[in-house]
């Protein structure tokens, strides 16, 4: 019987410790001979005849070497001017000393040369040697760092992560500037491999939480990790949980706000995406613009995210309530207005509210996928003709659509788009609660919601920080948000080693401040 | 990742408000009335009495604890009266605890029965409330705290949902002061008592309280807050109903709450309700937790979570065997205060003299 769970463990075991011959790592790991064809031979098989591979012949010095890459991957102007050029003039000095490019390195493995050509280097093979010389002439074209649609501020920096990690790590070190912001490179992915940047402030950040955030990422071994959602659900603590429990952001803004809160940052090539961990609840609620605008502005705005994730949630719920159990419980006049509009419809509210909601998914389900102009005519098909023929056609009431209507909008004041989406999936179970037991039915909905909160964990921080536990001097920077020179420590749940961020009285010239 | 030993992790805004949740209870919707019957317009005195009655219970309790300052009554009963006797008050006080469960739901599912749910079988309002104690109770000490310090801040709009009753205040049904007599006010502290219960968790959840902080301070304060508390309730009941009033309503702060009207609400009294079900809920999961920790102990077992899915099957089945009725309930409700005084006061007070006695102390 143990015989079954051993083997059992062994086949779960055997991806992780295997290589299989499409993983990057199948290379033979054997060391040139100097034999000039058959290296070549050699290298051209690990890339399997690929016909971008291309192999030029170059008079060196009386001896005629090989250059060898990938076109795909390298500037040809760059293989001219510093590669090309100088061989041509050159007399009898080593070749090291000859090419004119910064990258430059010998190996004699067959590994390193097949990693180095598939990262744009070039490599130059002469006869009766076994070192090659690898010449980084790689190609970069990036986009330029444009705003992020998804995370658009009015007041701030209007510049987002790109596609390339090195520009990405340039825009953070640029504004930052510190010798103590620590990048550190993991490579995952046994068969796409994919460099993952690991940012934080050495000394700032917690040991333990790094340890934590690399082991787990050190752990994944899988064949591809594409984009962060993969890396999420790879370390994130509950996966089947609604709530985001990393920060996904787009902005270097915010990913320096937060690595300097004591988090750390995890990027990865060929996504714009950052994650941020550890995250709270309350951080998928602020936006740049709340620091940005005046101090009572910013709390109001904050207040009114706060306030609308409630209205997503439990708006629906209550009407339903309301109005199948508790309709004593609005006066007269209301009650009147909102009979009048339910007497025509045949069916009990949870279906009307149902069927709105599901209908406004659609809606905006089908606006991402299409064109702009065509989503516009999406938007007006499905908000002003569905609803108004809906209502005509006695299926949902008025009120319905304007309970389902400000919903929708409310949910999408969210800063972060996770969130958004989360909280509109929520506002179905509590709907279907409230058709079943009423305003009883809504509370222990949000009860259940919020022991949930209580139970969620990010990379060892209480995820419903600071409300559960209550910190009330973080509170500060929740609900309202207070003068920045009275946000005056980072917040607990980053578990940074040094609390305070300014001094106790940052203004001053304010006598009477204080 | 649920180890056991939690201790000295509840700070002190955490341990008071679990004992204010768990001390909030029930009680308090039928109170006013319970207690005009006995002292009349003295009730409110009685309950400021009881307070005092309770800081005495408790300080017993706290002196015990503290002699053993990191173990829970259920390590250190063992040890003071020999192992089968420590062992008995161990199932003892866990089945007191299972049986506060059992009554609180079933006070609970009848006034939710009378007030909101008015079809609904009970055996799903039994399900439903005991469910998402279950949730909850069956995470660490950790959890459930971070829980309770939030949801302290209902227990602060509670205040401000009484306000609107110093409209109708008329302060003659409380004059003269001392009208029914000292006798029968102090027989009010008794009946204020059973309302109060919750201050005997203490026993268990003293030394999961960190130690920097002045303990008796947090026990002193929570208490202090949960006597004004009520004091202000049942004074504001009394003189917003008369005294002929108040004996014919069974849970006056719910009326009370009921002849208000706003302009767009026109049932705080259900608003109330809602809140309330938090209320219910933190004492409830205090009591499973800690009743399901010491069976826990007992049958030496490594986590309470599968003790806690137990413990709640049962309770679910035995309220579904108990009298629904008001007479049965009633019962219920004089057989577990008479027995409650075994155990907040009684079985402390031997405790504690046992362990000056034998001179034992925890380290």
């Amino acid at each position: 019987m143990f015989n079954i769970f051993s083997k059992k463990n062994k086949e779960k075991n055997a991806f992780k410790n295997e290589t299989r011959p499409y993983q990057t790592k199948s290379v033979s790991d054997q060391t040139l001979s100097n034999d000039l064809h058959k290296n070549i031979s050699i290298i051209k098989e690990s890339f399997a005849d690929t016909a971008d591979l291309v192999c030029k012949t170059i008079n060196w010095n009386g001896k005629s070497g090989f250059l060898l890459y990938l076109e795909t991957l390298v500037d040809n102007e760059l293989i001219e001017n510093h590669i090309i050029k100088p061989i041509k003039q050159a007399q009898e000095q080593p070749i090291m000393e000859v090419i004119t490019a910064l990258d430059l390195k010998e190996s004699m493995k067959l590994p390193d040369v097949v990693q180095a050509l598939t990262s744009g280097f070039c490599a130059f093979l002469l006869p009766k040697s076994s070192k090659v010389t690898l010449i980084k002439v790689s190609k970069q074209n990036n986009r330029p760092p444009e705003e992020p649609f998804n995370e658009q501020v009015i007041r701030g920096a209007h510049i987002g992560f790109i596609e390339d990690l090195n520009t990405n790590i340039n825009i953070i070190r640029n504004q930052v500037q510190n010798p103590k912001l620590k990048v550190e490179y993991i490579t995952l992915g046994k068969t796409v491999s994919t460099k993952v940047a690991i940012m934080y402030f050495d000394d700032l950040a917690n040991k333990e939480l790094i340890t934590k955030v690399k082991e787990r990422l050190q752990s994944i071994s899988a064949d591809i990790i594409q984009i962060p959602g993969y890396i999420q659900e790879y370390i994130e603590d509950r996966t089947y949980s609604p709530f985001p429990q990393t920060l996904n952001t787009e902005r270097p803004d915010r990913l320096i706000a937060n690595l300097m809160d004591g988090r750390v940052g995890i990027m990865m090539n060929g996504t714009p995406t950052c994650l941020i961990a550890p995250s709270t609840l309350i951080s998928f609620f602020q936006s740049p613009d709340d620091y940005n605008g005046r101090v009572m502005i910013g709390s109001f705005y904050r207040f009114i995210r706060v306030f609308s994730f409630f209205v997503t949630i439990g708006l629906p719920a209550l009407y339903i309530a309301v109005v199948s159990f508790h309709y004593e419980s609005v006066p007269v006049e209301l009650l009147f207005a909102i009979k009048s509009s339910l007497e025509p419809i045949p069916v009990p509210p949870l279906l009307e509210a149902i069927f709105m909601a599901v209908t406004l998914e659609l809606i905006r389900e089908a606006t991402i996928r299409l064109p702009n102009p065509v989503a516009q005519t999406i938007g007006v098909v499905g908000g002003l003709v569905i609803g108004n023929a809906v209502v005509d056609a006695n299926l949902v009431s008025n009120m319905m659509i304007i309970v389902i209507a400000i919903t929708a909008i409310s949910s999408f004041i969210m800063p972060s788009t996770e969130m958004s989406t989360t909280i509109r999936l929520l506002s179905f179970p509590l709907m279907l609660a409230a058709a079943l037991f009423g305003l009883i039915g809504i509370v222990i909905g949000f009860l259940i919601i919020v022991i949930h909160l209580c139970k969620l964990e990010s990379f060892g921080s209480p995820y419903f920080a600071p409300f559960g536990p209550l910190r009330w001097k973080e509170l500060k920077d929740t609900i309202i948000r207070f003068p920045t020179w009275m946000l005056n420590s980072r917040p607990k749940d980053a578990q940074a080693v040094y609390r305070t961020t300014q001094a106790e009285n940052p203004r001053e010239w304010d006598e009477k401040n204080e | 990742m649920k180890k056991m030993n939690n201790k000295g992790i509840l700070t002190w805004w955490a341990s008071f408000a679990i004992l204010v949740q768990v001390q909030i209870g029930i009680g308090i919707l039928s109170l006013p009335r319970d207690v005009h019957n006995i002292a009349e317009g003295d009730g409110w005195i009685s309950v400021l009495l009881a307070g005092l009655t309770i800081q005495l219970f408790v300080t017993v309790i706290w002196l015990l604890a503290t002699r053993f300052n990191s173990q829970t009554l259920y390590e250190f009963a063992p040890k003071l009266v020999g192992k089968y006797l420590g062992r008995l008050i161990n199932l003892a006080y866990s089945v007191y605890f299972l049986s506060m469960v059992f009554l609180t739901t079933l006070l609970f599912t009848d006034i939710l029965k009378r007030w909101v749910l008015f079809k609904t079988p009970h055996l799903v309002i039994y399900v439903l409330v005991i469910g998402v104690a279950y949730y909850l109770a069956k995470d660490n000490i950790k959890v459930i705290a971070r829980f309770y310090t939030f949801t302290a801040i209902f227990v602060i709009l509670l205040i401000f949902i009484l306000v609107p009753a110093l409209v109708s205040f008329d302060i003659r049904f409380v004059l003269p002061v001392g009208q029914a007599g000292m006798n029968n006010i102090v027989k009010g502290i008794e009946e204020v008592t059973n309302s109060m219960l919750g201050f005997e968790l203490l026993l268990v959840l003293f030394p999961f309280i960190d130690e920097r902080y002045r303990r008796y301070s947090i026990v002193l304060a929570a208490n202090g807050f949960v006597t004004i508390l009520y004091t202000l309730i049942v004074f504001i009941t009394i003189t917003v109903f008369s005294p002929a009033e108040i004996k014919l309503i069974p849970e006056p702060v719910l009326y009370m709450l009921k002849s208000f009207q706003f302009d767009l609400v026109e049932r705080i009294d259900l608003l109330f309700m809602s809140v309330w079900f938090v209320s219910i809920v933190t004492t409830l999961v205090m009591y499973l937790y800690v009743a399901s920790f010491g069976i826990t102990t007992i049958l030496k077992r490594k986590s309470h979570a599968q003790v806690v899915a137990w413990c709640a099957l049962l309770i679910i089945t035995v309220l579904f065997i108990a009298e629904k009725d008001i007479y049965g309930i009633d019962n219920y409700v004089q057989a577990l205060s008479n027995s409650s005084y075994l155990f907040i006061f009684v079985l402390p007070l031997i405790l504690l003299s046992l362990s000056f006695i034998r001179k034992e102390r925890g380290k």
